[in-house]
């Protein structure tokens, strides 16, 4: 695929998934491009350096029309759309110097691994990327959110704002790029790192720097400045700030740089990508690709699951949208504590996962940890014993009692952690039960809660069958309802939910599941229908026959194919 | 297409990745056809070096002692993939190449035909000899 080829000058403006590159076209006809959008909302990502004048004042319109942010919105508004703004917190790859204003440009953003962080637009522009840690950014940043903050408020602007971190994915993780390496990190590094030696000082336990140490460190200092991004821009646009995302773009990263630039770069890759941004909790973007790599099973893919499935997912606020069930939302079953010490690697867990229900969880930043919101509490939460320190315990035995599933691989958990659990057991009578599944299981329960320790390290000599049994047989205590599909080489298949209509009152509710074959191969692909699953209706077949079977579904799916199926769900 | 063919790219650098001291490790390696195959380049590492991957960064290639082993193991590519060159670029120079270039079509030409070159012989004695016999 040839990324420098482009079909028309919409692929410019609307690079998919509903956003809007205002400034790649004349004002004038922003009616005439906005039409084209099919979704209800349209994102405007806010190109910083085009409201940059050369005197380094901020400008909304006063200067050039297409800049005007009022005119904008309140056409989008016209269309009966919602207007929503993407402020960057981090470089964006899409963007000429990541999108900072030119005077601003000097040391460029380097990657842990040595190089200058870049990316490749979709003409072939190789955009280079620079350091967020640079103070005159920053305070270049403050005048640019306070400016645009008081702009709204001026204009009276009924519009969301949501700040973006810009990242890309590699080997299934979320990169963001804030991180860096650079000199002028390095400079703000030394600073932080010499206010924390003076702390510890004070504390009178020196702090002894190891490279393990050094990396933390760099860490905690990374997200300190991410939250100060965050902050800025939260405050600057008060009533209208709605939060953060991290946006993953596809063909973003060295990796995909790489690959791109060879030429190399297939739908297959991407929409693999797709399923690990969701599960990274990552709002995936295909503006880097080239029309030719992302048409067909891919931009179904992204239509599907990501501009009416994700993005309705975290934009809806309003009582009366999480009342409309015409919108089919993505499904999670599962969360996980993102870790880094491999524990769900070793024990089996996301091999599980990811032949059985693959885009189907999601991973927790270990700085949430399990919690007490009803909309979750029904979704097995994993945990390491690692992270589950003394101090963590009031957080797990909250959701516990409030009705939560977790479930602890002992594995390097804290004594202190352990000795307080079982007292806490103990003192309060609990139900516990123990079975032998390659190791000893212990399943709590109080109240709809479940709480079930196993130690991983068992699991981590078998061979991976003994694993999935392993898993099996451990996660039928939940009883989740969910439709398997049987396919000896992987399709993509993404899963929504939406509770039935008046129409539908045989059902529960209606789960709609999307297969998208982005490969150049065949593919067959079985489906066993549990006893409460009911095909209701074959929806756009794509190059896809559909064949209804007793008891089952079969399905062929020719190179490039793509369908959707709803079923009917009644209580099991 | 920018990239020349009959050609391997790499790209390396001497740092401490996750896991594993500092040393130096190929971070990219790739032809006019994309990235190479992560199994095959790791596979060939460790029958050269007989060192298991498994407690190194699976990222990258390494760890190399010296230079000298890196341009051995891209010699051994070049003879598996069966190309005729290879051209290395530290992470510097390839950054060095990278900011005074603006589009992909400029960077795949510089580096086709900059950085530090190696050349698999044996392929070049065969097209030698290929010629020779067309042209004699």
């Amino acid at each position: 695929m040839n990324p420098r080829t482009v079909s028309s000058d919409l692929d410019f403006v609307l690079p998919g998934e509903d956003w809007f590159l205002y400034w790649r076209t004349s004002a004038a006809l922003w009616p005439e491009k906005l039409r084209q959008i099919k979704g209800k909302r349209v994102i405007i990502p806010l190109y910083w350096a085009m409201h940059v004048r050369e005197d380094g004042k901020v400008d909304f319109s006063e200067e050039r029309p297409s800049t005007d942010l009022a005119k904008l919105i309140n056409l989008i508004g016209e269309l009966g759309k919602e207007a929503v703004l993407f402020v960057p917190l981090s470089p964006l790859p899409f963007l000429p110097n990541g999108g900072i204003p030119p005077l601003l440009v000097k040391g460029p953003s380097i990657s842990p691994e040595g190089l200058i962080e870049c990316a490749m637009d979709l003409e072939g522009h190789v955009h280079k990327l620079y350091s967020f840690f640079d103070v005159r950014i920053y305070q270049a940043f403050v005048q640019f959110a306070q400016a645009l903050g008081q702009y709204l408020s001026q204009q009276h602007l009924a519009v969301d704002v949501w700040g973006i971190e810009g990242g890309y994915l590699a080997d299934g993780k979320f990169m963001s790029y804030l991180e860096d390496r650079s000199k002028v990190f390095e400079q703000a590094f030394s600073r932080f790192l010499a206010v924390k030696k003076d702390e510890y000082a004070a504390s009178d336990v020196p702090l002894t720097v190891s490279p393990e140490k050094e990396r933390a460190l760099q860490d905690e200092f990374t997200a300190t400045i991410r939250d100060l991004y965050t902050q800025t821009a939260q405050e600057r646009t008060a009533h209208h700030w709605e939060g953060s995302l991290r946006v993953a773009f596809l063909g973003g990263g060295h990796q995909s740089f790489f690959q791109r630039l060879a030429g190399g770069d297939t739908q297959e890759s991407y929409a693999w990508m797709v399923q690990d941004a969701l599960a990274q909790n990552a709002l995936p973007s295909t503006i880097l690709l080239s029309p030719e790599v992302k048409q067909g099973p891919l931009a179904r893919l992204m239509q599907e699951m990501v501009a009416q499935g994700l993005l309705i997912e975290k934009f809806q606020h309003r009582q009366y949208e999480q009342d409309n069930t015409s919108d089919f939302l993505p499904i999670v079953f599962f969360n996980i504590l993102a870790t880094e010490e491999g524990t769900w690697q070793r024990n089996g867990l996301l091999t599980y996962l990811q032949q059985h229900y693959r885009g189907l969880y999601r991973f927790v930043d270990p700085a949430q940890g399990p919690s007490e919101d009803p909309e979750t509490l029904d979704r097995p939460f994993f945990i390491t014993g690692a992270w589950a320190k003394p101090e963590k315990l009031s957080l797990i035995l909250k959701s516990f009692m409030a009705g939560g599933r977790l479930i602890l691989d002992q594995q390097q958990l804290p004594p202190e952690t352990l000795r307080r659990l079982e007292t806490f057991i103990i003192e309060n009578n609990l139900h516990q039960e123990s079975i032998n599944l390659q190791t000893v299981v212990r399943l709590i329960s109080l109240g709809d809660g479940r709480l079930i320790l196993f130690d991983g390290r068992a699991l981590e000599g078998l061979e991976v069958d003994g694993q999935m049994q392993f898993w099996t047989a451990l996660l039928q205590v939940f009883n989740l309802q969910h439709l398997a599909v049987k396919c000896d080489d992987p399709v993509i298949c993404g899963w929504r939910t939406r509770t039935s209509n008046a129409l539908e009152l045989n059902y529960e509710e209606i789960r709609r599941m999307g297969l998208y074959n982005p490969t150049s191969y065949k593919r067959k692909i079985k489906m066993d229908l549990p006893k409460n699953f009911v095909l209701a209706r074959v929806i756009d077949e794509q190059h896809v026959k559909v064949q209804t079977l007793p008891g089952a579904v079969a399905i062929e799916m020719l190179p490039g194919g793509s369908v959707a199926i709803d079923f009917g769900l009644f209580a099991g | 297409m920018a990239l020349a063919e009959d050609n391997i790219i790499g790209i390396y650098h001497y740092f401490a990745p996750t896991q594993g001291g500092a040393a130096y490790y190929l971070l990219y390696v790739f032809d006019h056809q994309g990235l190479l195959d992560r199994e095959t380049l790791h596979k060939t590492y460790t029958d050269m070096f007989f060192s298991s991957q498994r407690k190194m960064d699976a990222r990258y290639v390494g760890p190399f002692e010296g230079l000298e082993n890196v341009h051995q193991y891209v010699l051994r590519l070049c003879g598996q993939q069966d190309v005729a060159h290879a051209h290395l670029f530290a992470a510097a120079d390839f950054n060095q190449f990278l900011e005074n270039t603006t589009t992909a079509d400029d960077l795949g030409v510089l580096l086709s035909t900059q950085g530090h070159q190696l050349d698999n012989l044996e392929k070049l004695k065969r097209k030698k000899g290929l010629l020779g016999k067309i042209f004699s």
